[in-house]
């Protein structure tokens, strides 16, 4: 193996980070945001299992990196999440059979219909008859194989440059997630995912003690190092602690990014903001359509991009399978060009990075898996030489690298804290920042609490944790679900602040505690003496 | 956004909403002519601030896409409200980006009483200060500049006027001659938007790779990315003509 990746003329990383926030309303019936896990649960993850498996049946070798969120695992394990995502399903599969009924005669319409009856009924079997509710098996199983090799991110993806002078605060979401990935996969991870990318000089210090062995970077992270890197993004480089860090080629990551340039804005792909909950009479689709008043998407999306016109053409998931097959051939040969061109000079095989949202396969971009499926069988079936691998499998083959320290960087919009940091999220900060000194306080104040009191240090350790997800403020910055994040990250400092106000008075309401770790029930083992504070 | 959702409202919800998004409409406008002059604004927002974020920005963000309608849940009930201040003398300062800091501050209302009631006081200064290390030691300033605030001022942007160096900041009271510091933040080391400069020898080899990583930091309209299933990058292509000529 490692003699092959030596003799390549390129290799490919390609990385998907798999995350969502935690979202769980137990005090509601149903709840629209929840949606965010069922869509991707059906539209990305079990879609994305079906692939490997199908690689694995038919003997085709691949390789991926996938960072899986603790915030995301947790739902996965979650009982009244799996059970409302089966409920969700069968809401699916019942208005299927309406559309069947209705689209009688529509011979183009029931084709795709028909494609969203097998999606859901392979998505309800696989999830019940073949993971048994629990499809963190079934991404155990290809990182056993070596197929995957599954990292993680911080315990609720905090966007780590906007708490870099609270490095014990840093320091608990490694540990956390580290903690709850082992639980999981029994192994601990060798990458670890800087939430958004985002990386600021010194981060690496709070990442050794733990065994990391690397993390991504963008390319201007990368580019803008203290030293200028010998190979650009084509070799990762070493921080000075022993910290690998590979940057992002942006070349590939734009291919598959973007609707305008990239693959997924072709005429013949599903076209996302069309929706039957919004096309059809409220009269019919309301059952299935309709939260709080609101219309919302129900998943059943009929058309083609079609291009700039509000005329789509009903989508055809045939001429949708056979363009994902020939971008999947493009990309390739893209690759292929790229490292021809850039291994002219480097004195070892260039490393193309791809990273990417897991979730933009499937859920934005519908035929996303079956560009995966195509690559991966491209890859094996075309006479080349290159080669998949997957940043460990990189470092023992190249363990000596340039030795020099990345710049502040993220992947966001403009490159660095923009989007977490704006005119209309700065606010959080004052009260996140506020509660982390707080959370030591109480450490200090009650270093052995027991019964009552441990259930609410706990909780309040919870609640700081759930406070800080990057989500909220990238929420509240894009736009799409505003009043939703502001709620989440003001009551999760309001309930931090209640309980250490209580801890205070000593008063604290078990009624009251008992409803929050109900609904608020993420790390069920964590010890909030973890935030003692300690010399870094 | 929908103009079905928006028919949906009653006026006085949408004129709530024309008020919380300060659309401008006509005090006797017809309903379906609100609607339409509320569903053009917020598409013009709505396509503003998409095209304002990068791919992956705009990608991320499908993930919390599960309605159109979403913008307008106007309240949940059991709103929570945190409170403007904690009660404490404290100035943090934090990094946004190479050329930008974000500062929030607060003053307890003890000392401000007292500055209140001293004859002398004339106002409040925001003092940045360059350091040439990350210390606030006798020799480390390097340069300054003051923005003046006041008593109600509680956060604050500010443009650095160098990369790759070390900030800090402070509030001083202005009494008489005098300046009384209140407060000092944290140290910050700002950060580059360059690529450093090679200290040896010119390497071909080394730029073009730096020039084929891409080097500018306008990640969403990279060169290269706008090709046809059979058409190679045009960075790709203009490199590895270079890369023929040698």
């Amino acid at each position: 193996m490692a003699s092959r990746i030596e003799d390549s003329k390129g290799l490919t990383a390609l990385v998907l980070h798999a995350h969502l926030p935690y979202v769980r309303h137990p005090e509601y019936d149903r709840f629209l945001e929840e949606n965010w896990l069922f869509e991707a649960l059906s539209e990305t993850y079990l879609p994305l299992l079906r692939v490997f498996r199908g690689l694995e049946r038919d003997g085709i070798p691949f390789r991926l990196t996938i960072s899986l969120s603790c915030t995301l695992t947790s739902m996965l394990e979650d009982n009244l999440l799996c059970e409302r995502y089966v409920k969700h399903l069968d809401r699916l599969l019942e208005l299927n059979e309406r559309e069947l009924i209705r689209l009688a005669g529509d011979e183009a319409g029931l084709k795709v219909a028909g494609m969203y009856r097998d999606l859901y009924r392979s998505n309800r079997k696989d999830f019940l008859d073949f993971y048994d509710g629990n499809i963190l098996e079934g991404f155990r199983h290809f990182h056993e194989l070596g197929n995957l090799e599954l990292i993680t991110t911080t315990a609720t993806h905090a966007f780590l440059p906007m708490y870099r002078e609270s490095p014990e605060m840093i320091r608990n979401q490694v540990i956390i997630a580290l903690e709850n990935h082992d639980r999981l996969f029994k192994a601990m991870p060798e990458g670890f995912w800087l939430p958004e990318c985002g990386y600021f000089p010194g981060l690496e210090d709070l990442l050794k003690p733990y065994g990391i062995k690397y993390f991504f970077s963008s390319a201007h992270g990368v580019l803008h190092a203290d030293d200028q890197p010998e190979y650009g993004v084509y070799a990762p480089l070493r921080t000075p602690n022993g910290i690998a860090v590979f940057g992002r080629d942006r070349a590939a990551s734009n291919a598959i990014w973007s609707a305008q340039a990239g693959f997924p804005g072709h005429a013949d792909y599903r076209e996302f903001y069309r929706d039957i909950g919004f096309d059809l009479p409220e009269e019919y689709i309301a059952p299935y359509a309709i939260d709080a008043g609101n219309r919302v998407n129900t998943g059943f999306k009929y058309h083609a991009i079609t291009g700039d016109t509000d005329q789509k053409e009903l989508y055809d998931p045939e001429k949708g399978l056979a363009r994902a097959r020939i971008d999947a051939r493009t990309f390739l040969q893209n690759r292929i060009r790229q490292c021809d061109t850039i291994s002219e000079l480097m004195d070892r095989p260039p490393l193309i990075v791809g990273l990417f949202d897991a979730e933009l396969f499937g859920h934005w971009w519908f035929e996303g898996p079956i560009f995966l499926d195509a690559l991966f069988r491209e890859f094996h079936a075309t006479e080349h030489k290159l080669m998949q691998v997957t940043p460990s499998e990189y470092l023992h083959v190249w363990p000596h690298l340039q030795v020099t320290r990345p710049a502040f960087s993220s992947w966001g919009d403009k490159g660095y804290g923009q989007v977490w940091l704006d005119g209309s999220n700065d606010w959080i900060y004052r009260h996140t920042h506020k509660i982390v000194e707080r959370m030591g306080e109480l450490v200090d104040r009650f270093p052995d609490g027991k019964g009552l009191k441990l259930r609410t240090l706990n909780q309040a350790a919870r609640e700081l944790l759930l406070s800080q997800a990057s989500d909220w403020p990238f929420i509240i910055k894009t736009g799409t679900t505003v009043p939703y994040a502001e709620r989440r990250v003001k009551s999760h400092i309001s309930n931090f602040n209640r309980i250490y106000e209580s801890l205070c008075r000593n008063t604290v309401k078990t009624e009251w505690l008992t409803k929050l770790e109900k609904r608020n029930n993420i790390f069920k083992d964590i010890d909030y003496r973890i935030f003692r504070k300690r010399r870094l | 956004m929908t103009k079905d959702r928006l028919r949906s409202l009653s006026y006085n919800e949408l004129s709530h909403i024309a008020d919380k998004g300060n659309i401008n409409v006509l005090q006797d406008m017809d309903k379906e002519s609100l609607v339409s002059v509320i569903f053009e604004a917020l598409e013009e927002e709505r396509l503003d601030r998409e095209g304002n974020n990068n791919l992956t920005i705009q990608v991320e963000a499908k993930k919390f896409a599960v309605s159109q309608d979403q913008e307008l849940f106007l309240d949940f009930g059991d709103n929570v409200e945190l409170p403007d201040r904690y009660q404490e003398t404290r100035l943090v300062l934090m990094l946004r980006d190479p050329s930008w800091v974000y500062c929030y501050w607060d003053i307890e209302d003890r000392v401000l009483d007292e500055l209140k009631e001293n004859r002398e006081y004339s106002g409040l200064i925001l003092r940045v200060t360059e350091l040439a290390a990350p210390d606030w030691g006798n020799d480390s300033s390097v340069d300054w500049f003051d923005i003046p605030i006041q008593f109600g001022d509680l956060r604050r942007y500010i443009n650095l006027p160098s990369e790759d160096t070390f900030y800090g900041i402070e509030i001083f009271a202005l009494l008489g001659e005098k300046e009384a510091l209140i407060v000092r933040s944290n140290i910050i080391e700002s950060s580059r938007d360059y690529v450093a400069q090679f200290p040896g020898k010119e390497n071909t080899n080394r730029d073009l790779l730096i020039k084929l990583s891409g080097s500018s930091t306008d990640i969403g309209s990279f060169p290269g990315t706008e090709y046809l299933e059979t058409d190679s990058p045009q960075r790709i292509l203009t490199i590895a003509g270079e890369v023929e000529k040698r």
